[in-house]
């Protein structure tokens, strides 16, 4: 096996169920489903796409994988090793490994911190190497992220930066601990275009010079096909399909895959763009083990949907679709 | 004559750090039923033009120069009262946040009422009949109309805004931002709806947005604003196809598409400049891979470099 084909990543049969409390009096529970049995593997330096609408789970998957929330049922495994077993030490290793960057960064940096703090932090949380080697790491993390030179933003505050250089910020903090895995949620979604094309090149080449995975989260599906290896389609807490991205993108089987591409809109007035049916149908509550998820909003579904709940099948090589129909067509 | 005509509108904010000139000399003009997108980035000044339309700038603006002509008379001369008539039946608006604007605590049906009431004596009965024939235009359900906000999903919270925006049947739709808040199927299906409405009933439109995809689905002639002017006005063939101004190519280059080659994205380099004090020359110019001289000694003149299409630019002539 070549050493880019290894598994970094392997999800299990993930599953995350909030509980909500009506009131504190109140005995009955309600109880939410936001991730049902996703399984996903990421290879190593693979970017994976996790993609899907507000409220769909792609978040809490991120979340879970970051171990800020603990899964309510399945496993993961990264590098091997079960991140929920993880105590001590070992955790902290983990957290090494593994890294982080949000959508928002006018939220997500301590507007306290100068940028030279910020990033240094997790050097000292990790306790790697005297000061300095932090500062050496601090300097090479800014110079990668293409604050230029290190020194003019080392001693700016937040309010002093541009988005676009927040975001910088952030990724750099996530990669001065060097990290084989990021977990990127929405990075971009905040920023203007212009400054998020140079956010997305950098991640790119980051993965090239690093050898970094990703796992990408995203609504947008132009810019998960720009970014990604492959792509995962999620649709309230349960993954539809799976593929390679030209594939996925190309040639989508699940009905929910397809009416999310031809609802995308393209920068070019003379394209055309045929549209797939969907039907706009309240959600009624979840009922993952007997009829499909996607069945309330398909235009096409037969009686086995109402009846069992599509399993992920491989349609062609490496592409998996959970839908009866997909696999008939 | 043009239904909307603006000229050399100039408008600046009034800040404790001095004052933004958010929006220097914009001119486009547009006719009954026409569409027309406005496009730029975060603090471009496109909603300040869409504000300064409905004359609800916040009280920090100032006019420093300029007029905006609708139907031949000056919105910026007209008095509240004035005003007030203007709104809703000769223009209305589309929010970004106007789903949120609803209030909770009366039914939807019943607000709608409320305007369409206040712009004309209707009864209650009348009213409601234009609300149910309102709900199947924009594709709510009428038996839905008597449901408070809460009980309405973001789409058809936005589908409720846009009924009412076209309560009064407006010759002029301001649409800023629409679909921003919205899922990518939702966005889909309410441009789909502004699209066929303002065709089926003749209005004329401005729509405002930050991504360029959305405004190449909507609109038949595009604006493109950068630091406060439009830089590049064109039909949106022209604008995609014949793109003139050196921003409006880097900002269509720094858009990934879903559909095509994929081609590395061309970002921006550097930020756009503080308004509060704009370069001298082009406002482009600190960012411009195509800058000499005297980009940033001069500013270019907006010229109609081709019949219809306008630019801004040193490089950039008619023929």
């Amino acid at each position: 096996m070549r050493e880019n084909d290894k598994i970094l990543v392997d999800v299990k049969g993930l599953t995350k169920i909030y509980s909500l409390k009506r009131n504190i009096f109140s005995r009955s529970r309600e109880f939410v489903t936001a991730v049902y049995d996703v399984n996903i593997r990421i290879k190593n330096g693979e970017i994976f796409g996790l993609v899907g609408e507000s409220g769909s789970g792609k978040t809490t998957c991120g979340r879970i994988l970051s171990r800020l929330e603990e899964p309510t049922g399945g496993q993961i495994f990264i590098k091997g090793v079960d991140i929920r077993l993880l105590k001590g030490q070992d955790l902290q290793g983990f957290r090494k490994n593994v890294q982080m960057i949000f959508q928002d960064p006018y939220e997500s940096l301590n507007p306290r911190m100068t940028v030279a703090d910020t990033v240094m932090e997790p050097l000292e949380v990790q306790r790697v190497g005297d000061y300095e080697e932090r500062e050496y790491r601090v300097w090479k993390a800014l110079k990668i992220v293409e604050l230029y030179p290190p020194g003019d933003y080392l001693f700016r505050f937040p309010h002093e930066l541009s988005g676009g250089q927040r975001q910088r910020v952030a990724v750099a903090r996530a990669l001065v601990v060097e990290p084989d895995f990021v977990i990127a949620d929405e990075p971009v979604s905040m920023l203007d275009a212009s400054i998020r094309a140079g956010i997305l090149n950098l991640l790119l080449d980051l993965r090239t010079r690093l050898g970094l995975a990703y796992l990408f989260i995203t609504h947008d599906l132009a810019v998960a096909r720009y970014m990604c290896d492959r792509i995962g389609v999620i649709f309230k807490g349960k993954l539809v399909e799976l593929g390679k991205t030209e594939r996925l993108i190309g040639n989508p089987h699940h009905p929910y895959t397809k009416a999310l591409l031809s609802a995308v809109p393209i920068p070019d007035p003379r394209a055309e763009r045929e549209r797939f049916r969907f039907e706009e149908r309240e959600l009624p509550e979840q009922t993952f083990d007997r009829s499909c998820v996607f069945l309330p909003r398909c235009a096409a579904s037969g009686r086995i949907c109402r009846k069992e709940s599509p399993e992920m099948v491989e349609v062609e090589e490496d592409h998996y679709s959970a839908c009866h129909l997909s696999t008939e067509m | 004559m043009s239904l909307l005509e603006i000229r050399n509108l100039t408008l600046h904010y009034k800040t404790t750090k001095g004052m933004v000139q958010a929006v220097d000399k914009v001119s486009f003009s547009l006719n009954r039923g026409e569409s027309m997108g406005l496009v730029g980035e975060s603090g471009c000044g496109k909603t300040s033009v869409a504000m300064g339309i409905m004359k609800i700038l916040p009280t920090n603006a100032v006019i420093i120069g300029g007029e905006i002509l609708f139907k031949g008379e000056d919105i910026l001369l007209k008095d509240d009262e004035e005003i007030r008539r203007i709104r809703w039946k000769g223009i209305s608006m589309v929010f970004q946040a106007a789903m949120n604007a609803l209030n909770p605590v009366i039914s939807v049906g019943d607000q709608i009422v409320e305007a369409i009431q206040a712009h004309g004596r209707v009864s209650e009965a009348d009213a409601w009949e234009q609300v149910r024939e309102l709900y199947s235009l924009v594709g709510l359900d009428p038996g839905r109309r008597k449901s408070y906000p809460h009980e309405y999903s973001g789409g058809m919270k936005q589908r409720a805004i846009i009924a009412m925006s076209l309560a009064c049947s407006p010759d002029l739709i301001i649409a800023d931002e629409p679909t921003t808040a919205l899922d990518v199927i939702m966005q889909d299906q309410i441009i789909q709806e502004i699209v066929a409405l303002q065709d089926r009933l003749d209005m004329a439109m401005v729509y405002i947005s930050h991504d360029i995809s959305v405004i190449a689905e909507t609109c038949s002639k595009i604006g493109v604003m950068y630091a406060g002017k439009i830089v590049e006005y064109a039909d949106a063939d022209s604008l995609f196809y014949d793109t003139l101004h050196p921003y409006t190519k880097a900002l269509l280059s720094s858009y990934p598409s879903i559909k095509g080659e994929i081609k590395r994205l061309n970002p921006i380099p550097g930020e756009p400049p503080n308004l509060l004090d704009p370069p001298v020359g082009c406002r482009f110019d600190p960012r411009c891979p195509e800058r000499e001289e005297i980009c940033n000694s001069h500013e270019p003149e907006y010229l109609e470099v081709k019949e219809g299409h306008f630019v801004a630019c040193h490089f950039v002539k008619p023929a």
